[in-house]
């Protein structure tokens, strides 16, 4: 998937598990690993806010976009 | 699932299990009735109950006499044996699809589509083979030792019912087509609705 999901990255940063952060955000342990292994569809707002709020940190810092050659071409056109 | 679709459901389940009775029931006579009317037919002449209605002429089991007249009655017998059987064996696994819970199901819609063209095969039949026999019999292609060429009426509101309820059923079979692609996609929606966090 071109979107990468970095929320392991933030949740190594801030020192905390998984469980401690679906706890504190508000889902499951394993809709929140959904999230984390890259087999989300779809995130609500809401549920990234908590997330944002949680780990301290801005959306941009939990993905990436790796899309592919022909649109890094178009990006770096731009 | 709503508790009205719920017990929507149970309701046609319901119905669908009578029906698919029924459906056993009346294949049963109808293969019983058909055997008999063709046994009748090709050992005739006789007396019987039988009478074979064509338009405006009618044949009893006494009056089938001639050979080309037996085989033609045999073919048109043959003919209605097959449409009405297979009419009730697709009704009958219809039903039972539907007893299950199995709705939008591309056997259904197959199964409503068939349906479909064979009353439309019926009713053109019921029109159809009145006229044929007439010409035959004015041909003395079929011998009829007491034929009477007298005016028919091809063509009665009763086939024109026919009609219309072979092009309702096949309508309903596009509809239902349409309704497994619809419900195909909202599988597809809920599925993906798990992965929503």
């Amino acid at each position: 998937m071109p979107i990468v999901i970095n929320v392991d990255v933030m949740l190594a940063r801030r020192k905390m598990r998984l469980n401690e952060l679906a706890e504190k955000v508000g889902i499951t342990p394993q809709n929140l690993s959904v999230l984390k292994t890259g087999r989300a569809r779809a995130i609500r707002f809401s549920t990234l806010e908590k997330l944002c709020e949680v780990l301290e940190c801005q959306p941009g810092d939990l993905f990436a976009f790796e899309g592919t050659a022909d649109a890094k071409k178009t990006h770096d056109a731009a | 699932m709503k508790a009205e679709t719920r017990i929507r459901l149970t309701r046609l389940r319901k119905f669908s299990r009578v029906a698919r009775w029924l459906c056993s029931g009346f294949l049963a006579f109808v293969v019983a009735i058909s055997a008999w009317a063709l046994f009748s037919v090709l050992t005739g002449p006789s007396e019987n109950f039988f009478k074979f209605d064509l338009g405006r002429i009618a044949f009893t089991g006494d009056q089938i006499d001639t050979i080309s007249l037996k085989a033609w009655l045999t073919l048109l017998l043959v003919v209605g044996i097959y449409i009405s059987t297979r009419m009730l064996w697709l009704l009958h696994g219809l039903f039972g699809n539907l007893a299950r819970g199995e709705i939008y199901t591309q056997d259904n819609v197959r199964r409503l589509r068939s349906l479909g063209w064979l009353m439309l095969s019926a009713a053109c039949a019921q029109v159809v083979a009145p006229v044929v026999s007439m010409m035959l019999l004015a041909a003395r292609v079929i011998e009829w030792s007491q034929a009477t060429h007298s005016g028919f009426s091809y063509f009665s509101p009763g086939n024109l019912a026919a009609f219309v309820i072979a092009a309702i059923v096949i309508l309903v079979s596009w509809i239902m087509d349409v309704g497994l692609d619809v419900s195909e996609e909202a599988e597809t929606l809920r599925r993906d609705a798990e992965f929503v966090v």
